[in-house]
């Protein structure tokens, strides 16, 4: 187990668990032949929930059929025309004469004008496809069940990315769907090679995660890891990919995010065939993808979409964003209290001026203005639209103007703040920008203390720590360090197309020549800290296979009923 | 256990930010920002007198200004610099800070008595920089008077007279930037010493240092960069006239851009020059290892500016005739300069080097005897100028006046 958040919810599942337990043994655990046995269960399991809808037919004129479907997870429209219409335009002479399993039969043959049906005994699937929006066809004396495709319901249609915006290029975003997801993606790329695998994740939830990658570019290596990983989850819900990234990233104790996401299908495409893989979940439209290097976090779709040397001054632009905003408060006091001697002497003389009579040192200064700016931004983040115009007004402007004009920080102070905070947004990526954010604390109060001294350790214990991380196996600085010249062109930099097509940023560029290492450094990993656990993990899921993985989830929800 | 290990880590860092404290931050305003200093000696104390020009910086930039002086003086007095420096403390309130200290000014009477301890003061000093201007204060004039002047332009006297040398270096070429590390340089040539910036008060000093020389057109008082002054080691030996200063910067091959005004014979009027870049390269000729024979080339490109005189300057003729006259004004100007140095016995000029780089051998010989070879050393010019252009006409139209 891998743990979970709070030790409250650690009991609960163990104590059903138990309930589980007892009740898998009173109950069995195939359908019986008795219908109205079958559909008191399905009642008494479900709590008679209202949305379980259960509709009888008479095929042959006795009371011998029942469809069981849930209300807004099933497609209306396929129930009614494809369902229930081809139920009862089957021949009713043709059935009376057969037994129920001839029947069931026929019916899967004739009678479903469905593209999607199979013939189920576990009681355990059959309940998890109702509640996944399929339609189940019981028949008295049969003791299998159909279960007919119908799985439809509400979701939020495509709309424009809300995170990811770019200028030009395309305007479609991931959704909740994780059909719709794979579609967008396999929109993007024909090809055989694109390979899907799918799983259920998540005692309670059962949440569909899939794994995409384009068979021949990604390294099978790297996609057996994720596998077992993904497998060796042990928690009751998953309710977005970010549950996910937690559990199976390298090392858990670094601001740094080791897993890129994206909302943006082209971009996740874009990722694909650089022979990274990709997570998608249901229910959210945030896409994984491994492994993951740093650069990735400066890179956006829209680089792709204008002029290379544009999109390279646009890279080195975000690069610089990223300087300024872990490191402009911190030079700033080191500056102003530790070598006011490489001020320009016009300019100190004017910082000199702004500091008469302000009250605190710059270090408290730094921190109050920062911890200000920061509970700007979450209150405009969480504050409902229409206040959030106020929130910015007051924040900005007034709180702004007022703290100088009342001498309690200086102007210039303010303006290194908010050209933090401008950088700050200026990344691409959001989790960046929060890792970002936290790092710039820890070197204000270094810089407070040490000046440049203690500015110039923390970056190299930054720098050391950052070529510490891996992303299941890929040093998270490559193609940096270690060096690939080859892999320069769509780093940092964003060369012509042309040049690209040689020699883009692989994942497998790196595994494919040493893939021998691969195994090594993963070891090396778990050994080192953090991972250990997670190692334990995907050694468990190691034994079993897909199906293995699978099975006991579903105990799960059988018991929990 | 890894829990315990973060613990102990953040434990220990905190420990370290009590304990240590905040190294040695010093805020900004608990700083007095020095622009300038002013090295004076005092008779009756036999000491040192230091004057320190801090810029009041409200009064400069900020809405807190109450209308006093940009810059106000502190002064105080010791054995040493250092001794001088921490005496002040009891006059000002914050810490002297002197790591933007522009220009550093020499009493006369100081730079008589040698400035060798004073500079290994400045050379050795973590804040101050070596690229600090150097000047001395002319004969009869005082450090703390020159940096207690005020100007209206560029309020802050001591980088205003930084930006005077620069401006005048680039402008007139009778004096160039001579910093901490120039001056130091100078002192370590054999048989030669450092060539300072002059510097003298133009009008009243009194009125040089009150808020009122700011409030009037005319300006009571000024501070003006004058002649150079010869060195010789570590001590001043006297000063050089306009046109001994300009010839010393030419040798030295600094020369930029300056004025050369021609009488041309037969009473035909006289032509205004502007040299626009000259090459100063000098050879040594070490036949006679006792008679030395130093040789000067100067090319100068010249400019015509001014013509007072009806010659045909479409004529090629008259530009051969032009430069000739040029050359021999350039070499009455050099010639100047090479006596100067030599009756005071100082190689300012640095033909030492020239020795030494031409054949190391023959200077290793002579170096104990330089002083005496220095004065009586044969020097030879050769100035090939070449007039470029005359600006924005060739012939003056006083030429067509005087055919009519």
């Amino acid at each position: 187990m891998i743990g979970y958040r709070s030790r409250n919810r650690r009991k609960a599942p163990k104590k059903d668990s138990e309930e589980l337990e007892l009740s898998s043994k009173t109950r069995p655990s195939v359908i019986s032949g008795n219908m109205e046995e079958q559909l008191a269960r399905i009642r008494t399991e479900s709590g008679d929930s209202p949305d379980i809808v259960i509709r009888r037919l008479k095929l042959g004129g006795k009371d011998n059929c029942a469809i069981v479907y849930l209300n807004g997870l099933s497609d209306p429209q396929m129930v009614n025309h494809f369902v229930m219409e081809s139920l009862l335009h089957v021949n009713p002479d043709l059935l009376n004469k057969e037994d129920p399993e001839a029947m069931l039969k026929r019916i899967m043959e004739d009678g479903l004008a469905m593209g999607e049906s199979r013939a189920m005994t576990e009681w355990n699937d059959i309940m998890l496809a109702i509640l996944s929006g399929d339609t189940a066809i019981l028949i008295e004396g049969s003791e299998k069940a159909i279960v007919a495709g119908t799985q439809g319901g509400e979701w939020r249609s495509v709309t424009e990315p809300t995170s990811q915006l770019v200028v030009r290029g395309p305007k479609d975003s991931f959704v909740e769907s994780i059909a719709t997801n794979i579609s967008l993606i396999r929109r993007r790329m024909k090809s055989p090679d694109l390979w899907l695998e799918t799983m259920k994740i998540g005692s309670v939830t059962h949440t569909h995660v899939a794994i995409m990658y384009v068979k021949g570019k990604a390294d099978p290596e790297i996609v057996k890891e994720i596998k077992e990983r993904i497998h060796g989850i042990k928690i009751e819900g998953i309710l977005e990919s970010a549950y996910i990234e937690e559990f199976i990233q390298d090392k858990t104790v670094t601001p740094f995010p080791t897993i890129y996401n994206t909302e943006r299908p082209d971009d996740a495409a874009g990722k694909l065939l650089e022979g990274r893989i990709i997570v998608l979940v249901d229910g959210t439209p945030f896409v994984l993808v491994l492994p993951t290097v740093f650069v990735h976090f400066f890179q956006s779709p829209e680089d792709y979409a204008q002029r290379f040397d544009i999109a390279i001054v646009m890279r080195i632009v975000r690069y610089l964003c990223f300087i300024i905003l872990i490191l402009g408060p911190s030079v700033y006091i080191a500056l102003t209290t530790f070598h006011y001697e490489m001020v320009p002497t016009l300019l100190l003389i004017s910082l000199v001026a702004q500091r008469e009579g302000v009250p605190f040192p710059a270090f408290v200064e730094a921190m109050l203005m920062e911890i200000v700016f920061e509970i700007l931004r979450e209150a405009g983040v969480r504050m409902p639209r229409a206040i959030g115009q106020t929130v910015s007004v007051v924040g900005a402007l007034i709180l702004g103007q007022a703290v100088v004009e009342a001498g309690l920080i200086t102007p210039a102070m303010v303006i290194v703040v908010a050209l933090t905070g401008i950088a700050s947004f200026a990344i691409p990526a959001y989790n960046l920008s929060i890792a970002g954010r936290l790092i710039r604390f820890g070197f204000m109060v270094l810089s407070g203390m040490f000046g440049f001294y203690g500015l110039t350790l923390g970056l190299i214990v930054l720098v050391a720590h950052m070529n510490s991380l891996r992303s299941f196996g890929e040093p998270y600085l490559a193609p940096i360090s270690p060096f690939r010249y080859k892999s320069q062109k769509d780093a940092v930099l964003r060369m012509p197309f042309k040049t690209l097509q040689s020699a883009t940023l692989t994942a497998s560029a790196s595994g494919s020549g040493k893939q021998g290492n691969r195994s090594s450094t993963q070891q090396g990993i778990g050994a080192g800290s953090g991972t250990a656990e997670q190692n334990n993990g995907s050694e468990r899921g190691d034994g079993g296979s897909n199906q293995h993985a699978v099975a006991p989830s579903a105990e799960g929800n059988r018991n929990s009923g | 256990m890894l829990k315990h290990r973060w613990f102990a880590f953040l434990v220990l860092g905190c420990c370290l930010a009590m304990m240590t404290g905040c190294w040695d931050a010093v805020e900004l305003n608990r700083r007095a920002i020095v622009s300038g200093i002013g090295i004076d000696w005092m008779e009756s104390k036999s000491q040192y007198l230091i004057s320190f020009q801090t810029v009041v910086a409200d009064e400069i930039s900020g809405k807190a200004g109450r209308g006093a002086t940009p810059t106000s003086v502190y002064q105080a007095s010791g054995k040493t610099v250092i001794e001088a420096m921490r005496n002040t403390s009891r006059k000002v309130p914050r810490i002297i800070s002197l790591a933007h200290t522009g220009l550093i000014v020499i009493s006369d009477d100081v730079a008589r008595n040698g400035i060798v301890d004073l500079f290994d003061y400045l050379d050795r000093d973590s804040d101050i920089r070596l690229t600090a201007e150097i000047l001395v204060a002319g004969k009869g004039q005082r450090a703390e008077e020159v940096v207690a002047v005020l100007t209206p332009i560029g309020k802050i006297t001591a980088f205003a007279l930084a930006q005077k040398i620069d401006l005048t270096s680039r402008q007139l070429s009778e004096n160039f930037r001579v910093e901490v590390d120039d001056v130091i340089r100078g002192m370590l040539t054999p048989g030669g010493g450092p060539i300072i910036n002059g510097v003298i008060i133009e009008g009243s000093k009194e009125g040089a240092a009150k808020k009122s020389n700011l409030e009037s057109a005319k300006s009571d008082g000024l501070a003006v960069i004058s002649n150079l002054a010869v060195f010789k080691g570590g001590k001043l030996k006297g000063w050089m006239t306009k046109e001994e200063s300009r010839g010393t910067v030419w040798i030295r091959d600094k020369m930029q851009k300056t004025p050369l005004h021609i009488k041309l014979e037969n009473g035909q009027g006289e032509v205004a020059f502007d040299v626009m870049r000259s090459k100063t390269r000098i050879e040594a000729e070490l036949q006679d290892p006792l008679q030395p024979i130093i040789r000067i080339f100067v090319e100068p490109n010249l400019s015509i500016r001014e013509v007072n005189s009806s010659i045909d300057l479409r004529d090629p003729h008259t530009m051969k005739i032009l430069e000739e006259a040029v050359n021999k004004e350039v070499v009455r100007i050099l010639k100047k300069a090479v006596e100067k140095s030599k009756r005071l016995d100082s190689d300012i000029l640095g033909f030492s080097h020239v020795i030494e780089r031409t054949k190391p051998a023959v200077w290793r010989e002579l170096k104990d005897r330089w002083d005496v070879i220095y004065p009586r050393i044969q020097v030879e010019y050769q100035v090939n100028s070449v007039v470029r252009n005359s600006q924005m006409r060739d012939r003056s139209f006083k030429h067509d006046i005087h055919i009519e």
